[in-house]
């Protein structure tokens, strides 16, 4: 039971580098474009702020996963102490 | 550069360049780069979207969830902490949401085509317009005097901004009667006996008519107000027929150069179904943005002076798309001559012609076919309200 929820912790995790993955993917895409003027250059500010808000949104997956290997721990825990309390 | 030129201003620097290619490269692909990255960008949405589908399937795991009574207070926050990589301020779906805008102001650049911020103007001159009532057609004719350029083949920028200056005076020294609405048809041919022209499309010549009094000067401020409001005007059609009358075909590469009201009518008639093939356009001095779209193959080079505000009558600067450059120029003579003066705008051409910047080095090397021709035939006509 707790393996699925590491399974679970780790899928968030791979998403959260997918995520940042395409923060860098689009900054560095709009950074090659070989358009110039005062226009270029506020699109880019704002694509590297989308990119800020991506990377964001990538620290919330690993704080998930993260949620998610502490809960496993409980669940072992919790697992572990019924397993001793049938003992008994 | 002419006397007067050389007398009034003598050097210009270049304070901005808006717009372009960035390095003078093929220009269609690179409306096709931001085409490609505005892809790019609803693409990102997508995929952001499509993954807030699996957060929502992670909270509803059976697994997960038949875990909730053997520890529960974690339960609860692993479970608040996957749905806030869905939805909320910071989540999946938050982010989606900003990249669409950026996808559709890339497409409008790319179109060159922004329609806000002149709407108003456009509306207000439209009503000025108006009040002059409907436009009365134009007679177009052969004038047999020469300007000292017409029959010598440009070489570079500076030449070209110093005929359409010779082109401009005869409305407004020499001996009466000056000849107001005149305007140059310019025809090169290179080698192989290929053809090209050149139509220098001098600006307003009178200033002074008022509605109900319109005269025979076909450039007058009517036509300014019609311009901006983006309707047709006499001052256009007489142009087209001194290009028919100079035989001018189609298919035959055009360069329309215009200055203020003629700037104006240039990049309007590159923009329409005229039957002439205008490949590439110049305007000093003349505000731009108030032509809505733009064929996708032309090139519009507009020089604006630091100083002029009639560059800023369509309601806003024209910000510079793939498809034009505008580069700002700085004289650095004040009180001297009008800021709007031709002179000053020849001084412009002279440093784009010297500058190394590579958006302005493609935009003026554009212009390469129309510059060096082996031999120039001028067409001089004089375009008067009937």
């Amino acid at each position: 039971m707790e393996t699925a929820i590491r399974a679970l912790a780790r899928t968030m995790r791979d998403r959260a580098d997918a995520v940042r993955v395409v923060a860098d993917r689009m900054v560095g895409h709009a950074e090659q474009l070989r358009w110039r003027g005062a226009a270029a250059d506020a699109c880019r500010a704002r694509v590297r702020e989308c990119a800020l808000d991506l990377r964001d949104t990538a620290t919330l997956h690993d704080d998930a996963a993260a949620a998610l290997d502490r809960h496993a721990r409980a669940v072992e825990a919790a697992l572990e102490a019924a397993l001793v309390e049938g003992r008994r | 550069m002419s006397e007067r030129s050389e007398l009034l201003v003598r050097h210009a620097r270049i304070v901005d360049v808006l717009g372009g290619t960035g390095g003078g490269g093929v220009v269609e692909a690179w409306w096709d780069e931001l085409h490609g990255y505005a892809a790019a960008c609803v693409s990102t949405a997508d995929q952001l979207t499509a993954w807030t589908g699996v957060s929502a399937s992670l909270a509803e795991d059976t697994a997960l969830a038949a875990t909730a009574a053997l520890a529960p207070a974690t339960y609860l926050a692993a479970s608040l902490a996957i749905g806030a990589t869905r939805s909320g301020p910071r989540g999946l779906l938050a982010r989606a949401a900003s990249w669409g805008p950026i996808a559709g102001a890339l497409h409008a650049v790319a179109s060159g085509f922004d329609e806000v911020e002149g709407a108003v103007v456009r509306r207000a001159a439209a009503l000025g317009a108006s009040l002059y009532g409907p436009e009365s057609g134009t007679t177009t004719v052969p004038v047999l005097a020469q300007v000292a350029d017409s029959d010598v083949p440009p070489r570079d920028l500076v030449d070209v901004i110093e005929h359409l200056e010779e082109v401009d005076l005869l409305a407004r020294e020499g001996p009466e009667p000056r000849l107001d609405g005149a305007i140059d048809v310019q025809t090169l041919t290179g080698a192989g006996g290929v053809r090209r022209h050149i139509v220098y499309l001098p600006g307003t010549d009178d200033m002074t008519t008022l509605p109900g009094h319109r005269d025979a000067d076909v450039r007058d401020m009517d036509e300014n107000l019609r311009l901006i409001a983006g309707e047709p005007t006499d001052y256009g059609r007489g142009v087209l027929d001194a290009m028919r009358q100079a035989g001018v075909r189609r298919g035959e590469p055009v360069l329309l150069v215009g200055h203020s009201q003629g700037g104006m009518e240039a990049a309007a008639l590159a923009s329409e179904r005229t039957g002439f093939t205008v490949t590439d356009v110049v305007t000093v001095g003349a505000p731009t943005a108030q032509v809505a779209s733009r064929p996708r193959r032309l090139h519009v080079l507009s020089i604006d002076n630091a100083g002029d505000a009639v560059p800023l009558a369509a309601g806003r600067p024209d910000r510079g798309s793939p498809g034009q450059v505008t580069v700002e120029i700085d004289t650095g003579e004040t009180g001297v001559v009008d800021e709007h003066d031709l002179s000053r705008y020849v001084a412009g051409a002279e440093a784009l012609d010297a500058s190394n910047d590579p958006t302005v080095r493609g935009a003026v090397g554009r212009l390469s076919p129309f510059l060096g021709a082996e031999s120039a035939r001028g067409a001089l006509f004089q375009i008067d309200r009937r």
